[in-house]
């Protein structure tokens, strides 16, 4: 009797029913790997897009600014009122500037009366958004500063109107800035007037929420939020956006960081304040990091260039 | 003349990586979308399906698994489970082509359009599981459809542009199997 031919089909299809469930196998480990010792996947994730991505920024940045060009040629037919609107603004900014460098001096000078001795003030590191993470779903946005400018993990980025994000996973030429609007975002703030510390905790929607507030009767939509220091890392005392009430009726805060036109951040050098645990310890003054060339930078403006 | 040689499959899949990785960099654009907005269509997820159903030969199964895990590192993702995820659609798929190639294009559109939401809801139960902070719900599923969505404009394109079409009648591959 004619036995039936053995196609080469039923001596592969096993082996690759072997090599499929190994893949998923491999899956599921990185995933499983990923989960538990979240960091050290983090910092292969990094190292990955620090390795890759700024070689792209001569593709990005030309496409970024033809957008740009797009978005403007949309206002291009309101110019007129533009232009009269941004007139009024630039007065009322002047407006502003004499006030605020009338209380600058002010406050120089009541500083000196008490013989109070600040920190040396924030400096700064100016980077380039380069790219961002590709979905609506994590808000984080990509610099085009890491290591090899002083970029540490935990610092705060703000653009020039408000608070931006914070420093998540640094590569050598690139830096991660988790935004306030990411899920995973929570920072200690403080409402002013009234003084109150809670936390700002993004839930993926363009207004993020504020929890923890002990009496949330005293907070009234329009009061201003600052960050506050708490913890010691994240420098206190810039501000984070208004207070608003949402839809769903919950204390929310109108960022005044404009995230529609997110170019140039400002990643803000801060370090740990030892904490007082013992009395008649002597509390140490961090040391000043010298940049590239050996020269200490001071005072805001003294970006890098 | 043999028109089908091995170098067709091999430059397929080149064209596959050079479509994902473009897809990788077009999503990473510095091009501000507002949290909480709908999100993009999966393209690529579309590409992937159209294309095993119509060559599988074209796709083996460690390219998806490769170009899926690349996306998911390079769009801030847990590494791993998206591919996971559609790696699982795919072989389903990949052992029904003989049934699928059967039906019409609506036909096909709902079968795809189940195995989409179906990804999208194992990956969001395997993220619900393992305690990891879980996007919205509801704005993954509208991922999912704004996917399916796009779904008949990618087949059109694979066929109009790249040619990738269900293997006519007749056609063999040079093993003599019916591809």
């Amino acid at each position: 009797m004619a036995k039936a031919p053995i196609s080469p089909d039923q001596y592969t299809k096993p082996i690759r029913r072997i090599l499929v469930g190994g893949v998923f196998v491999f899956l599921l480990s990185i995933f499983a790997l990923w989960r538990v010792d979240g960091a050290r996947v983090e910092k292969f994730r990094a190292g990955l897009i620090d390795r890759f991505v700024p070689n792209l920024e001569w593709a990005i940045l030309p496409i970024r600014s033809v957008s740009g060009v797009v978005k403007n040629f949309q206002s291009y037919a309101r110019i007129y009122e533009q232009n009269q609107e941004l007139r009024r603004e630039l007065q009322q900014m002047k407006a502003w500037k004499e006030a605020a460098l009338q209380l600058e001096l002010k406050n120089v000078r009541l500083l000196d009366l008490n013989r109070v001795r600040l920190d040396s003030r924030l400096t700064h590191i100016s980077g380039v958004v380069l790219a961002d993470s590709g979905s609506p779903f994590r808000q984080s946005i990509l610099l085009n500063v890491g290591t090899r400018d002083g970029i540490q993990d935990g610092w705060a980025a703000m653009d020039g109107l408000g608070l931006v994000g914070r420093i998540s996973g640094v590569g050598t030429r690139t830096a991660r800035v988790v935004l306030l609007t990411d899920s995973n975002s929570q920072i200690p703030i403080t409402v002013q007037p009234s003084g109150q510390r809670a936390i700002l905790t993004g839930d993926n929607s363009p207004l993020p929420i504020l929890a923890f507030l002990e009496k949330p009767e005293l907070v009234r939509p329009g009061d201003q939020v600052l960050s506050s220091g708490d913890g010691g890392v994240f420098p206190p005392g810039i501000l984070v956006g208004t207070v608003a009430v949402g839809p769903d009726r919950r204390l929310r805060l109108r960022l005044s960081a404009d995230y529609e036109r997110l170019e140039f951040l400002r990643v803000l050098r801060s370090y740990a304040l030892e904490k007082i645990t013992d009395a008649g310890g002597l509390v140490a003054v961090p040391q000043p990091l010298a940049n590239r060339n050996g020269v200490l930078e001071n005072g805001p403006g003294v970006g890098r260039e | 003349m043999n028109r089908d040689f091995r170098g067709d499959v091999w430059s397929y899949r080149g064209l596959y990586i050079f479509l994902g990785l473009g897809i990788i960099f077009l999503k990473i654009l510095p091009i501000p979308q507002t949290a909480g907005a709908w999100p993009y269509p999966d393209i690529l997820l579309c590409l992937t399906m159209s294309w095993i159903i119509r060559r599988p030969e074209y796709l083996p199964t460690l390219l998806i698994a490769f170009m899926f895990l690349l996306t998911d590192l390079f769009l801030m993702r847990p590494p791993g489970l998206m591919a996971f995820g559609v790696l699982a659609g795919t072989e389903f798929l990949r052992n029904r082509i003989y049934i699928l190639r059967e039906l019409s294009l609506i036909g096909e559109w709902i079968v795809v359009s189940l195995v989409i939401i179906l990804i999208f809801a194992l990956t969001h139960v395997i993220a619900f599981l393992t305690v990891i902070s879980t996007t919205n719900f509801g704005l993954e599923m509208i991922g999912a459809l704004t996917s399916i969505a796009a779904y008949p404009l990618v087949v059109w394109v694979s066929n109009a542009f790249f040619k990738v079409h269900k293997p006519a009648m007749g056609e063999v591959d040079e093993r003599g199997h019916r591809r």
